[in-house]
């Protein structure tokens, strides 16, 4: 990722797009500027594998995993008041997801899915909250 | 991929935990597990709902969901709808009934409206189902005796407004779909302010909205005339070991307002509080502290042990231990004037395989451990062989002498 960019975001807390979904290139969603999340920061930049952006909102909090090399937004996590929009995390693999086939569904409170590349998996209410993450294995950094 | 990865990226995932557990400064046990069901007595005194668990209905007929009946009429009018199978949830908040179930009313409840436009909203679950619906104004009545008059209610319709704000409800939109009639919200809080996306619609097109709190989906219970408003008091009676195939509880309308909703000498009081969103309170189990909520709509036990085997197969994530295993908790908080509290909560965990290959639907022992849960999460089998009272927030109450001050979020009493 530009180091610039991720420098700017860091000390300024910039505002990004709270659509950002899997598989995206950080760099245009930063630019589109189109959001609701009210802050967005860089936490680390691990051995240059990776990079961990949290952004915040009124109701909760999203971390965005990023792969370096490519600038691929290889895993989302969340905790928010409410359960996530599908086709807004999960963007480009959504279709994927729902082929995947559900590997656990607990009615109204929990999903697992896992296709060897795409997981997902969420948890929770409105009275506890809803805890969440996905990830592409593939666009993950390697070892 | 790189395991520090993916142990960052699994950052909710729950942690291994030793053994161990808690004393407390009193105790309560669960009523002891019958070998045979015997239905729970009907209250003696006061207003209440029946709360059913049955299985073989298409809706609302999968182990462990309580259901209830709820009544819907135009207000001002004797023009109503009576729909059963609806979900009685303590983990939401409002009343959520699919508009092909209400062929008498649906067209008569007056929308609620936001700067001229009819108001609608999406709710999303996590299991990756949502509603989506209008809001319209509705009396509600449970069991025939008690009605909230005039509050606002969501209507489950995904063909009117723009549902494409709402994507994950077209594939649950029937009832049959999406697995009970409706949801009867009955947490701790009075509405589901803060909790589902408000939309306001015109004939084209949704936008975002921020709607006023008069509008907000109800809790109907909250709206219930004194003195049975602030709150809601959960009995069931204890369920055989292996289960059964129909079992009953019901929900007494208010806490402390007569003889079978009063708390009694042995119960413990916990003040809900708030942590990262969640409404809790602590529970001690093999030496670790979790945050932990009560909740009806959550089928079973959930939580982490490393001492229970998993089952593997299409019940990955349950626990299957050769017989039943006795697991004991504590739960930590106060009452609300700053005195500590706590209680044992003894309970079983029995083969899931098993049990649940035995046909029966209500079961209070099962329990499993979710991926992205880092707490405990103390559902539907909790409450069976219990009496559970929710004092809603906002409401002052009265337990065994003691003036508990009206709290933000409420009171959890068992």
């Amino acid at each position: 990722m530009n180091k610039l960019l991720i420098l700017l975001l860091a000390a300024l807390l910039v505002q990004i797009s709270s659509a950002i979904s899997l598989g995206d290139t950080m760099n245009q969603e930063i630019a589109a500027q189109t959001n609701t999340a009210t802050s967005v920061t860089k936490l680390t930049d691990v051995k240059s594998k990776y990079s961990t952006f949290v952004t915040t909102s009124a109701t909760g909090n999203t971390t965005f995993l990023v792969n370096n090399k490519t600038n691929k937004v290889y895993s989302i996590s969340w905790q928010d008041n409410q359960a996530a929009d599908l086709q807004a995390v999960l963007g480009k693999y959504y279709p994927e997801f729902q082929n995947a086939g559900i590997k656990k569904r607990i009615p109204l409170r929990a999903i697992t899915v896992d296709d060897g590349d795409l997981t997902f998996s969420q948890f929770g209410s409105m009275l506890s909250g809803v805890q969440g993450s996905t990830t592409v294995r593939s666009l993950a950094p390697q070892e | 991929m790189n395991k520090k990865l993916l142990t960052l990226i699994a950052a909710a995932s729950l942690s291994m935990v030793a053994c161990g557990g808690g004393g407390g400064s009193s105790t309560v046990s669960p009523t002891p597990t019958p070998s045979s069901y015997t239905p729970t007595p009907v209250p003696s005194s006061g207003s209440n709902v029946h709360v059913q668990i049955t299985p073989g209905s298409t809706v609302c007929g999968y182990t462990n969901a309580s259901c209830v009946t709820v009544t819907i009429c135009q207000p001002g009018t004797s023009t109503c709808d009576t729909v059963p199978n609806v979900l009685l949830d303590t983990g939401s908040y409002g009343l959520r009934i699919f508009g092909s179930l209400l062929p008498n009313t649906n067209s008569l409840l007056t929308p609620v409206t936001s700067s001229g436009s009819n108001v609608s909203e999406c709710v999303n679950y996590a299991d990756g189902s949502a509603n989506w619906g209008p809001v319209k104004m509705a009396n509600v009545t449970l069991n025939t005796t008690t009605t909230a008059q005039a509050i606002p209610i969501q209507v489950i319709d995904t063909s009117t407004g723009i549902q494409s704000k709402c994507p994950n409800a077209p594939s649950v939109s029937t009832p049959i779909t999406f697995g009970t009639n409706g949801i009867l919200g009955v947490g701790p809080l009075q509405t589901d302010q803060g909790f589902g996306s408000y939309y306001t619609c015109n004939s084209s097109s949704c936008s975002s909205s921020t709607v006023t709190p008069s509008s907000f989906v109800a809790n109907p219970i909250a709206f219930f005339p004194p003195p049975n408003n602030n709150g809601l008091t959960l009995t069931f009676a204890p369920v055989p070991s292996n289960g059964t195939v129909n079992a009953d509880g019901y929900g007494i309308f208010g806490v402390g307002s007569n003889s079978s909703n009063t708390p009694g000498s042995g119960t413990t009081v916990f003040q809900i509080g708030l942590s990262s969103g969640v409404l809790n309170v602590n529970s001690s189990f093999n030496s670790t502290t979790y945050i932990s909520f009560l909740d009806t709509g959550s089928q079973f036990f959930f939580f982490s042990t490393a001492f229970l085997p998993d089952c593997g197969g299409a019940n990955a994530g349950f626990f299957c231990p050769p017989s039943n295993t006795a697991e004991a908790a504590t739960m930590i908080g106060t009452n609300g004037l700053g005195t500590a509290t706590s209680a044992i909560i003894n309970f079983n965990i029995g083969n899931t395989n098993s049990l649940l290959a035995s046909g029966n639907t209500a079961f209070s022992n099962i329990g499993a451990a979710i991926s992205g849960l880092g707490a405990i999460d103390w559902g539907l089998s909790f409450y069976l062989g219990r009496t559970v009272y929710t004092v809603f927030a906002g409401n002052a109450v009265t337990v065994n002498g003691v003036n508990l001050p009206a709290s933000s979020r409420g009171y959890w009493i068992y």
